[in-house]
């Protein structure tokens, strides 16, 4: 690809291709494949002639950058200047002007300048941007940009709060209503230190006067917008040498002053701030580090919310991304090592870094041992609680059966009981039965006793001569 | 009936089935015919090759790789799988997953090449972005398991022009020429891990001139490898391979003896500075052969300049932000990385930086 462009641009340049060379940059190291970028700078004769920038998978991000590219130009912003849109192998590549020259952040950190030299440069460029750019809005305009930021923070649920969100954007309302200024400008999205180069030219009209140019480069995430504070505030978030809280000490732009002296004005604007930041960062972020994203913007937001009106004006929540923090800790790593460099002491650190590594090592091996331990407790835990469980089953199977027993002998009891009055009611009634059929017998044998002797009885005495002789017999 | 949306996996599997046999087809063509026999089928997707004993580097266990493989075939996207399963190793999951990686891919001339190969493919960037690039792209492995996750990765892709042989590069079954550019990206300082106590640099030239034997005439072989005298070591870092310092820039008799001492092991993961490289180059009957210097390494560089434009190197090293250099072994920040930077600068105009640089990007040509 780079050899292909090269012969592009010796073209676009008229120079034989020999001439050219490139070297290749990676335009973002947090980038998704799909927005991964590239960079090229084209040297003539090892003198810079022209930056090229491409994505890998899109075409139409480096159009919309093309666009504003031309429009900056139009309008006369410190900016590279456009030279050539040009497609090669199917992809767009964006050719502008090679900004000679070093970035703020970089001089700052090799202390060629000192924070406020850097940061009044970056207000020029920040005031350039600014009113060069600016356009007459509506407040319906206004409303209609804050939907499009309550809108990405209900779709990630950013806010816990959504109303929250609301009263910030209706405070920023209300403050641009009283002001009767409702404007749009173009917004870097990106302007920090290191987007800014300072390069140095010698006038020779003039003698050998130098002069300072300072220009911001890398419009990716340019657009028109309300909001043009949010610049202001992410030159000291995302500007590795400048700290947050050093903002106060610094004077501000002249549209963001009156936020810093309204506190709820500026929480207001710092939370609409953080949503944008998401939005941005989201758009270039990989998929699969998106959860961590919304997470970590969760947790500003919800804090934001939180201390809303309460934390003094002038101040940005501390939120330096993973790759600045680890720069500011190295930093401090770094001047560590230079004074232990000087006073003989590189060779201790060495041994306290191979110690630490050591101990981390041991460490790892006791975490791995503590894990299988932990690992093997959970399983006897989840045994235990299996058994338990299985106890509990059977305490309840047991209970059931022991209730179920109860009712049995309650039951034979009863049925026990019921068989014995039965037995008692068919005794009795036996005992009746028998005691009338003794009578019923004794009554019949008394009836046929007396029916006997009746019939015995009758004709005897119809027969005298023998009743004598039975009389005679008794006898 | 079958609804429309079988209809649809059904087609999908049809047409992965016919872009597989596809390409085993087509691999099939680049091998040489008294090996055709001696190809196993392995799996539906891939041929294995030979049975030497390579070095087998692993990032993470077979097993997890082979539940990222299966994850990634059963339809998750591959990102966010490989994220899941490497988010605690830091350094694996940027070797894994960043685009940096294969950056490099964009300084290569690409006109006239039919057929790529990519030798030790790791984690499959390197074949994913040639596959965009060229016509045909194979992909040599040396675990069935890795070969498993870049296959997974490839068809989720819908790359239907990338082949797959599990082999190793001292033993491949291809014919003389079949290849117009061969890649070699963080795996010539380890081919003296072969399991034998053979001599390293002989083991590696072998290589060396098994890949040339490869390559078409005017074909490229494209190397990506740590410089022995990279400034970091010179200052003490770590060594990528062996995780020692101050051994890398000792010469190898003295190295190896130290690290004998030091470790009762060889000393097999060798690494070159410039000339050396050069010279064995030559020496393998390589011609024209360009060196990058790529910061802070070849693995996720992220400034690439050409070692013989000494003013574009001063131009760059004087006003652009310098990346910070890393211990490679675990991407940890290098100890020296501030200091690094001001050595740069301050040895800038005396054009020895390109010597110092701590990797290269090495592009070389098999004479017409």
């Amino acid at each position: 690809m780079i050899q292909d462009i090269t012969k592009l641009v010796a073209q676009r340049f008229g120079s034989p291709v020999e001439t050219i060379s490139a070297a290749l940059l990676n335009g973002g190291i947090a980038r998704s494949r799909a927005r991964f970028r590239n960079v090229g700078l084209f040297f003539y004769q090892g003198r810079p002639l022209c930056v090229a920038r491409w994505y890998e998978n899109d075409n139409q991000a480096l159009i919309e950058e093309k666009q504003i590219l031309f429009a900056l130009n139009a309008y006369g912003v410190c900016v590279p200047s456009f030279v050539d849109l040009i497609e090669c192998q199917g992809k767009f590549v964006l050719l502008e002007e090679f900004l000679t020259g070093s970035d703020l952040n970089t001089l700052v950190h090799r202390t060629l300048r000192t924070k406020p030299e850097a940061v009044r440069a970056a207000q020029l460029v920040y005031e350039d941007l600014r009113t060069k750019t600016k356009e007459p809005s509506s407040k319906n305009a206004f409303i209609e940009e804050l939907h499009k930021v309550y809108a990405v923070a209900d779709y990630y649920q950013l806010a816990g709060d959504l109303e929250i969100l609301r009263e910030a954007g209706n405070t920023l309302c209300a403050y641009f209503d009283r002001a009767g200024d409702y404007v749009t400008s173009l917004v870097h999205g990106d302007l920090t230190l290191k987007n800014i180069i300072l390069s140095v030219s010698e006038n020779k009209s003039e003698g050998s006067s130098r002069r300072e140019l300072v220009r911001c480069f890398d419009f990716e995430f340019t657009k028109r917008s309300h909001f043009a504070w949010i610049d202001w505030f992410r030159l000291w978030q995302y500007s590795p040498v400048l700290l947050e809280d050093e903002l106060g000490q610094f004077e501000m732009p002249d549209d963001v002053k009156p936020f810093a002296a309204d506190s709820l004005l500026w929480s207001s604007a710092t939370l609409i701030n953080e949503v944008i930041g998401f939005s941005i960062k989201a758009s270039v972020f990989p998929q699969f580090s998106l959860p961590k994203l919304i997470e970590d913007s969760r947790n500003t937001i919800s804090t934001l919310c939180e201390k809303r009106g309460q934390l003094p004006a002038a101040q940005l929540p501390k939120k330096p991304s993973p790759i600045e923090g680890d720069y500011r800790a190295v930093d401090g790593i770094c001047v560590d090592v230079e004074d232990a460099s000087e006073k003989g002491l590189i060779e201790a650190l060495f041994e306290l870094k191979e110690k630490y590594e050591a101990t981390l090592l041991t460490l790892s091996k006791r975490n791995a041992a503590f894990s299988s331990a932990k690992r093997e407790l959970a399983e006897a835990q989840h045994q235990l609680t299996s058994i338990e469980q299985h106890g509990k089953e059977l305490s309840q199977a047991n209970d059931l059966l022991r209730a179920k027993l109860f009712a049995t002998e309650a039951l034979l009891t009863e049925t026990d009981r019921n068989l014995r009055q039965h037995i008692d009611v068919l005794h009795q009634e036996f005992q009746r039965t028998l005691q009338q059929k003794d009578q019923l017998l004794h009554g019949v044998s008394n009836s046929m006793a007396f029916r006997l002797g009746k019939v015995l009885t009758d004709p005897l005495k119809k027969i005298p001569a023998a009743k004598r002789v039975v009389s005679a017999l008794k006898h | 009936m079958l609804s429309s949306n079988s209809i649809v996996k059904l087609t999908q599997v049809v047409s992965d089935a016919d872009s597989t046999n596809n390409q085993l087809s087509f691999l099939e063509t680049l091998v040489d015919s008294h090996h055709l026999a001696h190809l196993q089928m392995l799996a539906p997707a891939y041929y294995v090759f030979g049975t030497r004993a390579a070095a087998k580097w692993r990032d993470i266990s077979d097993e997890q790789m082979s539940k990222v493989a299966q994850r990634i075939h059963a339809g998750e996207p591959w990102e966010e799988v490989i994220h899941q399963q490497t988010q605690e190793k830091k350094w694996v999951h940027k070797i894994a997953l960043s685009p940096s990686r294969s950056l490099f891919l964009d300084l290569l001339d690409y006109s006239g090449v039919r057929v790529a190969l990519d030798l030790g493919a790791g984690w499959g960037q390197l074949s994913l972005g040639l596959a965009t690039r060229v016509p045909q792209v194979v992909s040599v492995e040396t675990t069935k398991e890795r070969l498993d996750v870049i296959h997974a990765i490839c068809a989720q892709e819908d790359k239907t022009n990338v082949s797959f042989l599990l082999g190793d590069v001292f033993d491949l079954p291809f014919r003389e020429g079949s290849f117009d550019l061969v890649l070699l990206c963080g795996v010539y300082e380890w081919l003296g891990n072969n399991g034998t106590e053979d001599d390293v640099k002989m083991l590696q030239e072998a290589a060396l001139k098994a890949v040339f034997h490869l390559l078409s005439p005017g074909g490229k072989v494209v190397i990506a490898i740590e410089n022995r005298i990279g400034l970091k070591y010179l200052l003490g870092e770590r060594d990528d391979h062996s995780k020692t310092r101050h051994i890398s820039y000792l010469p190898y008799q003295e190295a190896s003896a130290q690290y004998q001492h030091r470790y009762e092991q060889s000393f097999r993961a060798r690494t070159y500075d410039q000339r050396e490289y050069e010279a064995s180059l030559a020496q393998t009957g390589f011609i024209s052969p360009q060196f990058y210097l790529a910061f802070p390494d070849y693995k996720l560089p992220q400034v690439i300049i050409p070692s013989d434009q000494p003013e574009l190197l001063r131009y760059v090293v004087e006003n652009i932000p310098m990346p910070d250099e890393h211990d490679g072994s675990d991407g940890s920040r290098s100890f020296y990385n501030e200091v690094i930077k001001r050595v740069y600068r301050g040895i800038n105009n005396v054009d020895v930086l390109q010597h110092l640089a701590p990797s290269f990007i090495i592009v070389a040509e098999r004479p017409q």
